[in-house]
């Protein structure tokens, strides 16, 4: 192993330049992608103003659910400051908490809580009302179940007492569990769902699949090319048998991979907080012998390096359209997510199955080359 | 000792051998001559065990082909018609690469040596700017790393200067004289056979060849 990794890398360094771009795409190509949509989900947000009336605990979970949505940008002012930048079309619509809203909520008042003022170009007004007015909702309920399980408690007498924060946090929790109120907005001149989940921790990975498949295709070329050149017939003539001499290889190219994968955990778990863990790290290395697997086989398919590479970019565009990673265009399939070798680990999985199809066509094809050249 | 028997080849229905035999001594250099075509590359193939007669039996110091390939591939030397070099490598790096691949191993002054012996001195220079001559002379170098007893050579010397070719050739004669080697090669240089060859084989049916080496008086192997 020692003395073919020896031999390989004499050969990586002669193309150091275009194997270190194939090998930090994946890490640069994600980051940019990342940011970017970070960035234009950011500007596209609706711009509102709130004007808070009333200090009160309630109140103020309200505001910080309504800047949590990814539907609006949240900016505070009095209520001339709001009108004014109303007029000058700098917001959408202005939202007025009136001093009271707790008490009112606990009283079970519903009406008056909020006003709201818009022009004749709010477009993105009805969205906007109809959120506040689900989290309203929302807060509402649970404030009056909280209340209602307060005052059972109070009239039974029970042991175990749970605190008004108790209550809210479990209801809370359930919420979540449940997915109860992850309704979906349209904008009212276009058809288009304005995604409420945000860019999940798997995106990320998700994209970065992509772009690993892309390299990873990019640079097994050397199967391709050194297939057919003149050397292939010294390979008979070494110590190592020539399945032994192209397993290595493949492992040399492991490695480096691994080498690179490992600074993009480190790069994503920094800088893009990407949570880490033990289970990830197999999930990425399954997902990575996969690759290696699979891309040498597919590469033996191949005698012509510049076809492969357009194969290579056509398979990464049918990947991209069907794992929805970057644009979820089609509707999930079963059939398709089963056929996709990237979906495992787009889901956060180990990847069982396509690395038990590409280490037995790896060693149909290792064995083929050692016999036919033997 | 090589010892070929009854050997029969055939793509198709072109017959290439038909029973040919002969034996190889240490000390030896043979010349295998003929025409484009005449089967003088598949020869060499099948006595570096890379290509399979349709029969026949081929012994390599009493070792049989068909049962101890692994081993006689340790004592075969094969230089492929194509010169087989790493273009992107320099002539160090060459003979690096295939010293960690090889039986046997050599210090790099032992590698350098064995470039200098036939006056391949351009150790730092990149194989795919060398002169024609000096591929020719790295290609032989890289087969010679593993000291194999048989050196089985395929047009070594074709298409280079007249310097270098005679530069192979007196580094062969001294393989074979000094180091008591066999050497099977081929080649079109009529010159270069006579000088170098103990005795030839013509292959193919014209009788072309073997009437210029009849003149010449050489030991013709008859097939
Ligand atoms: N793999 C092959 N398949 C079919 N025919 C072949 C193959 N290799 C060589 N031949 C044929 O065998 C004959 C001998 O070829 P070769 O040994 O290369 O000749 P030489 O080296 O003497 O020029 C040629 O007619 C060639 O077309
Ligand atoms: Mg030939």
């Amino acid at each position: 192993m020692m003395d073919i990794l020896f031999t390989r890398l004499l050969l990586w360094r002669k193309k150091a330049i275009s194997m270190l771009f194939w090998l930090l795409l994946p890490a640069i190509g994600t980051s940019l992608f990342i940011t970017t949509v970070t960035t234009i989900k950011e500007d596209s947000r609706v711009p509102i103003g709130i004007v808070i009336g009333d200090e009160s605990e309630l109140a103020t979970q309200l505001i910080d659910s309504i800047e949590a949505s990814k539907l609006v940008r949240v900016s505070k002012y009095s209520e001339e400051e709001g009108l004014y930048n109303l007029e000058k079309h700098e917001i959408d619509s202005i939202f007025v908490i009136h001093d009271g809203f707790e008490q009112a909520i606990l009283s079970g008042k519903r009406n008056n809580l909020i006003s709201s003022y818009r022009t004749e170009l709010s477009f993105a007004y009805s969205p906007v009302k109809e959120l506040i007015v689900s989290l309203v909702q929302e807060e509402s309920g649970r404030a009056k179940a909280t209340q209602f399980i307060l005052n059972m408690k109070e009239e039974y007498n029970g042991k175990e007492s749970w605190t008004w924060d108790e209550i809210t946090d479990k209801s809370k929790e359930i919420q979540i569990d449940e997915n109860l109120l992850n309704t979906s907005f349209s904008y009212s001149n276009t058809n288009e769902p304005v995604e409420s989940p945000s860019l999940l921790s798997w995106d990320t990975w998700g994209v970065w699949a992509i772009f690993s498949l892309l390299s990873a295709l990019f640079l097994m070329d050397w199967a391709i090319r050194e297939k057919s050149l003149a050397v292939t017939t010294r390979f008979s003539f070494i110590k190592t048998t020539q399945f032994s001499y192209y397993l290595n290889n493949i492992l040399c190219y492991l490695l480096l991979f691994l080498l690179f994968d490992l600074i993009n955990v480190v790069v994503f778990t920094i800088f893009l907080n990407e949570p880490l863990s033990i289970h990830f790290i197999f999930v990425l290395l399954t997902f990575r012998i996969m690759l290696c697997s699979l891309t040498y086989c597919l590469a033996q398919c191949f005698s012509k390096t510049g076809v492969f590479y357009g194969f290579s970019i056509i398979i990464t565009l049918i990947l991209v359209v069907i794992s929805g990673t970057f644009i979820p265009i089609l509707p999930h399939n079963d059939l398709i997510d089963f056929l996709n070798p990237l979906q495992a680990f787009i889901n956060g999985n180990i990847t069982i199955l396509w690395n038990i199809i590409g280490i037995s066509i790896l060693a149909m094809v290792l064995f083929r080359k050692e016999t036919t050249n033997a | 000792m090589l010892d070929v028997q009854s050997l029969v080849k055939s793509y198709d229905k072109n017959t290439i051998f038909h029973h040919l035999s002969f034996k190889v001594w240490p000390g030896e250099i043979i010349g295998l001559v003929g025409e484009n075509g005449a089967g003088k590359s598949t020869l060499l193939r099948i006595l570096a065990t890379i290509d399979k007669p349709d029969s026949g039996n081929i012994k390599l110091f009493d070792f049989p082909y068909e049962t101890n390939r692994k081993e006689v591939r340790k004592s075969i030397g094969y230089v492929p018609q194509d010169i087989a070099i790493w273009e992107e490598l320099s002539v160090r790096e060459n003979m690096i690469f295939f010293e960690k691949l090889s039986h046997k191993s050599k210090s790099e002054t032992q590698l350098r040596e064995l470039c200098l012996e036939m006056n391949l001195d351009k150790w730092q220079e990149q194989a795919k700017t060398l002169s024609g001559g000096m591929k020719r002379k790295l290609n032989l170098a890289i087969t010679l790393i593993h000291d194999p007893d048989i050196l089985l050579l395929d047009e070594p010397t074709v298409g280079i200067d007249l310097k270098s070719k005679i530069e192979i050739g007196s580094y062969l004669l001294k393989q074979a004289k000094e180091h008591n080697k066999m050497i099977i090669y081929t080649s079109h240089d009529m010159d270069e056979i006579n000088e170098l060859c103990d005795r030839v084989m013509c292959i193919g049916k014209d009788l072309f060849y073997e009437n210029i080496l009849v003149k010449s008086g050489k030991e013709i192997i008859s097939i």
